[in-house]
């Protein structure tokens, strides 16, 4: 198991859910990035957890830096 | 790209590799089925490559083929693959990477650091060094 974070806002109080359409979610995020969002629009991470398949893993085990691939072989 | 990254970088990297058949081609999610199957004859890597230089020709024959090529035995791949014994672990991968905004492909964490793309050598290897400076 790997854990990788993602970026994502705050939850933000609950009358401005309604309001929040993915993309001014998408600015909110841009506008924390940059410093300039409302307090309840900071930055938080959230962790995904990563399922491996041994096979699929090649390089040193105690390797100090792991790349993970998201690829298509079409 | 990346066997130049992990020959240079040698005992510095893991590369983990998550499965990511994009919606639009039908047949790349059986492809990625058939790695896996591949993967539990011990032959993962070499038909991972196999399949690269192959594109796009990854009908069911076509994929039974490059399995007989590396030498798998032809029965339990074929049981494999048309019993979708690996579906449900690609479809993980799916929703894991979803779960990242992963929308394209290739997409590359490195220590978390998302480059998207097929990137120049030059901006994986500043991403790596900077892993490895912040590890130090």
């Amino acid at each position: 198991m790997l854990t990788l974070l993602r970026p994502s806002l705050l939850h933000p109080p609950e009358e401005k859910v309604a309001a929040l359409t993915r993309w001014f979610s998408l600015a909110l995020l841009g506008a924390a990035l940059s410093g300039l969002a409302p307090a309840w629009a900071q930055i938080t991470e959230t962790e995904v957890r990563l399922t491996l398949d041994p096979a699929m893993v090649k390089g040193s085990p105690n390797a100090p830096v792991i790349i993970v691939e998201f690829s298509d072989y079409q | 790209m990346l066997d130049r990254i992990l020959t240079e970088y040698r005992r510095k990297l893991r590369l983990v590799y998550k499965d990511f058949p994009l919606p639009g081609h039908t047949l790349a999610r059986p492809a990625h089925e058939a790695a896996r199957c591949a993967g539990a004859a011990g032959k993962y890597w070499e038909y991972h490559d196999r399949l690269f230089q192959a594109q796009p020709n990854f009908e069911r024959a076509d994929l039974l083929r490059y399995a007989s090529d590396l030498g798998i035995p032809a029965e339990p791949f074929a049981q494999c693959l048309d019993g979708g014994r690996f579906r449900g672990l690609v479809e993980a991968d799916i929703q894991q990477g979803r779960l990242l905004d992963v929308t394209g492909t290739p997409m590359f964490f490195i220590n978390g650091q998302r480059i998207e793309g097929a990137a120049p050598f030059e901006t994986f290897k500043a991403v790596i060094d900077e892993a490895l400076r912040n590890v130090r």
